[in-house]
């Protein structure tokens, strides 16, 4: 009974913070509306039973993401704010796209028969996700690690720049 | 190593915590001062001969003195005030004293409301004591 | 004793259940756990503004608070009562949205940590099964609303201050999370009810000294506390993100700031000091006096240390902490294995 009312008021929050996203002018505020969609999804994890995945989306979404952004956006800061994330000569162009992939996607959401699963969900999540993790997938979930430490180590060395060899 | 001073800092507020406190709850615990103090000024009047040595002294000019002559032209104390808004403190009056009549007392607790309140007038001869005195000339 | 607060609850439950209708008993009882765990942070931050103050003073030889109320025991609701008095002032420069949001947003992390703490035998709001990471992931959205406020209020102070929160704040997460990560393996569960079962024999902090030590000083750098205090260094940055705020919106990060200082000492409780067990007291009285014993080592620290540099803070922990808690959980696993 409770549910789909926090549903609705969810989902309806959640398009609007994207749509303000999207919109804000002030490049700040749209990485402040950015985290409340981010939790907005973390809710609707929750309603997918999936608790471990709602925690780990505002942990790392919400928790570090939202906050690498925010450092981002103030280490380019302007003397006006008001106008920092202003629209650009694709406006009706992105509009367009835009528009296209949301009827195509919606066509496929209203077309696809939905198969409501029978199976309880599982009592715990995390213990099964670690097996899968580290037992059958272990070979691409260890090639992942080893692609971000790659990606981490090319910054640092972008970042601080190769010494001239003698 | 690591982490000794750590240790050794954490024991050292650890044992004061413990410790004694050393404030003094002032308005119902009154500060134990040195003998030496310099707080108010007292005046014996009795050895007082109103030689106006302390207020020549008086870098401020803070000791008002009146006096009369006697029938043996000996100089009789009337009057003594002290404007304390300009005192501050050096004690050139109570060194100089050939009498010894003034003196320190530990009454620190000068503060008042108004400025007419900072003259404290030490003493005071009665009127009567004044014509007796001149009155005899 | 030992079930005093079970009971209340219980009673609470069929009181509801026998006056309302449908699923609303459900609603109200967990309104009931909110309201609860709002009014148990509320009142320990307004003693532990006291305790602190108190701790200060004795470690400097002094008496503290001793003039409002019986050994100046309602100092707290003074000032409290004077900050609510004080003019609402908003800087004209300031994103004045931002700037309000951020005083409310602070507090919600706080409240929401509580709601898996387990405050005695059976004594817990909701015994997640991901309890621990949970903790985390909440945790981790409190350094929004710092920035918020260090950002919105436009003032170079604030906006540095709000930069060292983040940075330190993330930085420290780090080790914080792997010292957790050793108990977790050791348990073998997230779930908290499961961490503290695990503890019957033997406390974590006697299996995992080391992860304690990290988490302790983790925490300490979380909660801007003690020597790692520098996102508000009042020499240097007057109150850093607070800057500008004044009146309840100030009271509101300093409700925010204790009341993360009782979670992350309770977190401890459950994670290294065997939950809310020991002898003869009943289970409840045990956790509020091993919560109050973190706190204690907390301020000690900060009454004891000068302020870290921030080169040596950023140093310490990415050179230092991180390499350590993971070398721990390498050799935990080990152990695990061997024994």
């Amino acid at each position: 009974m409770v549910s789909p009312v926090v549903f609705w008021v969810v989902a309806v929050l959640l398009v609007a913070a994207a749509l303000a996203m999207v919109l804000a002018r002030n490049i700040v505020h749209s990485a402040l509306f950015l985290i409340v969609s981010f939790i907005g999804y973390a809710v609707l994890y929750l309603f997918l039973e999936a608790d471990f995945l709602a925690a780990v989306q505002v942990l790392v979404y919400a928790g570090a993401v939202s906050i690498l952004l925010v450092f981002a956006v103030m280490l380019t800061r302007r003397g006006n704010m008001q106008e920092s994330n202003l629209f650009n000569n694709y406006k009706v162009t992105g509009a367009l796209i835009a528009a296209v992939l949301f009827l195509l996607i919606g066509n496929m959401v209203l077309n696809t028969s939905w198969a409501i699963s029978s199976i309880a969900a599982p009592e715990s999540t995390v213990g099964p996700l670690a097996e899968l993790l580290l037992g059958k997938f272990v070979v691409p979930f260890e090639v992942a690690a080893i692609l971000l430490l790659v990606a981490m180590v090319g910054a640092i060395i972008v970042a601080r720049g190769v010494k001239d060899s003698k | 190593m690591y982490g000794q001073g750590l240790v050794k800092g954490l024991s050292i507020t650890l044992k004061h915590f413990f410790g004694r406190a050393v404030t003094e709850q002032y308005p119902e615990q009154k500060p134990v001062l040195s003998p030496r103090f310099h707080g108010m000024l007292a005046l014996d009047a009795v050895r007082c001969n109103a030689c106006g040595t302390c207020a020549n002294w008086c870098p401020n000019g803070v000791i008002q003195i009146e006096s009369v002559r006697d029938a043996n032209k000996k100089r009789v104390l009337t009057g003594y005030a002290l404007d304390m808004q300009y005192c501050l403190f050096c004690g050139l009056c109570v060194e100089s004293c050939p009498q010894n009549a003034l003196s320190w007392t530990q009454d620190f607790e000068l503060a008042c409301y108004h400025r007419e309140d900072t003259l404290h007038k030490l003493y005071q001869a009665e009127v009567s004591q004044v014509e007796a005195a001149s009155g005899s000339e | 004793m030992e079930n005093l607060f079970v009971n209340l609850e219980a009673s609470l439950n069929r009181f509801l259940t026998a006056t309302l209708p449908g699923s609303l008993p459900n609603l109200a009882m967990a309104l009931a756990s909110v309201v609860v765990i709002l009014l148990f942070v509320l009142t320990n931050v307004v003693w532990l503004v006291y305790m602190e103050r108190k701790v200060a003073a004795y470690m400097q030889d002094r008496l503290g608070p001793n003039r409002v109320g019986p050994r100046g025991l309602l100092q707290t609701v003074a000032d409290v009562l004077k900050l609510l008095g004080k003019e609402d002032i908003v800087p004209v420069a300031a994103d004045k949205w931002v700037f309000k949001i951020a005083a409310v947003t602070v507090l919600i992390p706080t409240i929401m940590l509580f709601a898996v703490i387990p405050f005695g035998n059976n004594l817990i709001s909701i015994d997640l099964n991901i309890g621990v990471f949970y903790f985390v992931a909440i945790s981790s959205t409190a350094t929004i609303s710092f920035l918020m406020a260090g950002w919105a209020s436009n003032n170079k102070y604030s906006l540095l201050g709000g930069m060292r929160v983040v940075a330190q704040m993330i930085a420290y997460e780090i080790p914080l999370v792997f010292s957790l990560l050793g108990v977790v393996m050791l348990a073998g569960s997230l779930k908290m009810s499961d961490i503290v079962a695990a503890q019957k024999d033997v406390w974590f902090i006697v299996l995992q000294p080391v992860a304690f030590l990290i988490y302790f000083i983790a925490g300490t750098a979380e909660l801007n506390r003690g020597p790692f205090d520098l996102p508000e260094a009042e020499q240097e940055l007057i109150a850093g993100p607070f800057t500008e705020y004044s009146g309840f919106r100030y009271a509101m990060f300093f409700l925010a700031e204790y009341g993360n200082m009782v979670a992350i000492s309770a977190l401890a409780v459950t994670l290294f000091l065997g939950g809310p067990s020991g002898p003869w007291l009943p289970s409840w009285m045990w956790f509020v006096i091993k919560v109050y014993v973190m706190i204690f080592l907390f301020m000690w620290l900060k009454w004891t240390l000068p302020r870290i540099r921030l080169d040596h803070m950023m140093q310490f922990n990415w050179k230092f902490l991180l390499p350590l808690s993971l070398a721990n959980i390498l050799l935990t696993g080990i152990a695990i294995k061997l024994f």
